[in-house]
């Protein structure tokens, strides 16, 4: 009898128990469609095959808001686990609560188990920039050391990584994007250029901002990755690390970016873009620039005749900018930073980008975001300016499109 | 007997016999493929469809039918660099408003009749089911069976304890 009452307990809970789970779906407010109301119970398990799942799976973005569902669904049943389990250690979101979780599962000892170490060889992407003190310098090395044979993107940790994590890094030979950015100890040039030598396949390289050594010295240029395509210059670079080496960039190069510098001077940078600047299809010129004085960079756009989107401080560029550029530029994304320290003398305004537009300079300008604190809309005269800006641009997405949305945005930093 | 001009006769697993343009038929490349090799004498006797019930093959019909005229999806929407939008169009969202059991059918008919676009539909609208959910809501949901052994669960647990949402 007792047996009875538990199974009708079973059953009653069973029918109505759907209800609340498809109420609560949390979607709702997504584009997804809310199951119908006359969702009956299954009668059979239907059994999808792993390649299906893995279908349905590749629809979750790789974000770190999808953690849970992929942690979720390698625990629903054995194939949901063999379609979910490459997602779920693919790019793994590490923070300061679960990283010495990760570590122990991906390498728990120096005798790793087998089955953990088949979990170590899914990660594809290392990503530690949010952890501040939650690893040493000995255990990023041993996790890299771990990992070398299958990451293809390492982002270093503020703290925790210096000179003796470069050995391992260098075995990290199928890396394609190092970001460096983060790392507080400063770095000598020479042992970071060895590492680099290994990673043949390296696309993108973000120097460390750290400030480091005052200068490198050398007068040859260090090999380069032959692949970069895009470099992230920050930190320690000066006037002899651009000249000597910067200059020789691979071929390859097209993206390049530099803020944070302390030591950049205007000649030298220029004397780098009137090499590079062919090449070249984004650049990024930011503050804080403290060596650039307010203008220095008005010919930008004729040094880089091949450009398709640059951001640049405007305290840096003038209204000049937008006259000294051979007519037909291809020039689509323009994105004008401002820096908070920026004298009363640092002005562009929109008639400038729209003169540009008009008279065939930047036919193919259709994206124009600009900061607030060049305060576009100070003005009424200023506002039918923009407003005027807004309308070429769209014009000019209509009649010939080069897919990029045309408009004027406002950007707060 | 055979279908009329334009026509072609389905024959689901369960002995019905499903009557459609064949405009609407050849949505499923696998039907499409099968009528360029053996010609019109396919449309001479009904194509048994034997993995597909009569109301999944209706079901899948009436998707067809509204997206006949759809253009051909072409070949390399399968790269990687393909934009995973899980975004579906309404008439889709209402189409796919079924119970589970109906919604892991069509998938799987539209898998085996190779209908890409609506194996693509049934599969966003299963994803975005699951988004947000436990292991216990998923296997609900879709009424799946634990197969683990309870070691077996405890290991996965245990080892992919960080990646779960606290």
């Amino acid at each position: 009898m007792a047996l009875d009452l538990q199974s009708n307990w079973d059953v009653s809970m069973s029918q109505p128990f759907r209800v609340p789970i498809q109420s609560t779906k949390q979607e709702s407010s997504s584009s997804s469609p809310a199951p119908g109301p006359y969702l009956k119970p299954p009668s059979s398990e239907i059994l999808l095959p792993t390649e299906i799942i893995s279908h349905i799976l590749s629809y979750i973005p790789q974000r770190n808001t999808s953690q849970g569902t992929f942690w979720a669904c390698s625990l629903v049943s054995r194939a949901w686990y063999s379609a979910s389990i490459k997602l779920l250690y693919a790019e793994p979101h590490l923070h300061g609560g679960n990283f010495s979780e990760f570590v122990t599962t991906v390498c728990p000892s120096k005798n790793a188990h087998i089955r953990q170490s088949s979990l170590a060889v899914l990660v594809r992407r290392l990503d530690m920039g949010e952890l501040v003190h939650n690893s040493s310098r000995s255990l990023t090395a041993r996790l890299l050391g771990r990992l070398k044979h299958n990451i293809e993107a390492f982002v270093a940790p503020q703290a925790s990584f210096a000179i003796n994590s470069f050995a391992a890094l260098s075995k990290c030979t199928r890396l394609r994007h190092l970001d460096l950015s983060l790392i507080s100890a400063s770095i000598p040039p020479k042992l970071l250029f060895q590492t680099l030598l290994a990673l043949e396949n390296l696309e993108t390289l973000f120097f460390p901002r750290s400030s480091g050594p005052q200068t490198d010295g050398s007068t040859t240029s260090y090999a380069w990755p032959p692949k970069l395509k895009a470099l992230h210059l920050a930190g320690w670079i000066d006037s002899n690390f651009l000249r000597t080496h910067i200059t020789h960039a691979p071929k390859s190069l097209e993206r390049l970016s530099i803020q944070h510098c302390p030591q950049v001077y205007a000649e030298p940078l220029l004397e780098t873009l009137s090499v590079l600047g062919h090449r070249l299809r984004h650049l990024t010129i930011r503050h804080p620039m403290p060596q650039l004085q307010v203008g220095v960079l008005g010919h930008v756009l004729l040094l880089c005749p091949n450009l398709l989107a640059l951001r640049i401080s405007a305290d840096y560029i003038s209204s000049s900018l937008f006259q000294s550029i051979e007519a037909g530029h291809p020039l689509r994304i323009l994105d004008l930073d401002c820096s908070g320290t920026a004298t009363a003398d640092v002005e562009i305004a929109p008639g400038a980008v729209y003169d540009a537009v008009e008279d065939g300079r930047l036919p193919d300008l259709r994206s124009v975001r600009v900061s607030a604190r060049l305060a576009w809309t100070a003005t009424e005269r200023l506002t039918r300016d923009v407003e005027d800006l807004v309308e070429i641009l769209e014009e000019g997405e209509m009649e010939r499109p080069v897919g990029v949305p045309a408009g004027v945005w406002t950007t707060y930093e | 007997m055979s279908a009329p001009a334009g026509q072609i006769i389905l024959l689901s697993n369960d002995g019905v016999q499903v009557t459609v343009d064949r405009l609407v038929a050849e949505r499923s490349m696998l039907i499409k493929n099968m009528l360029e090799d053996l010609g019109d004498t396919a449309l001479e006797t009904p194509v048994p469809i034997p993995n597909v019930n009569e109301s999944v093959l209706k079901k899948v019909i009436e998707w067809c039918e509204h997206h006949k005229n759809d253009p051909p999806t072409t070949v390399d929407d399968d790269s990687d660099s393909r934009k995973k939008t899980t975004d579906i169009e309404e008439w889709d969202q209402k189409f796919m408003q079924v119970d589970q059991e109906m919604l892991f059918e069509i998938i799987l008919a539209s898998n085996y009749l190779d209908i890409k676009p609506l194996l693509d539909v049934g599969c966003k609208t299963v994803a975005n089911m699951i988004k947000g959910k436990s292991p216990e809501e998923i296997r609900k949901t879709f009424n799946i069976t634990n197969d683990f052994t309870p070691e077996e669960e405890e290991q996965i647990r245990r080892e992919n304890e960080w990646a779960e949402d606290r």
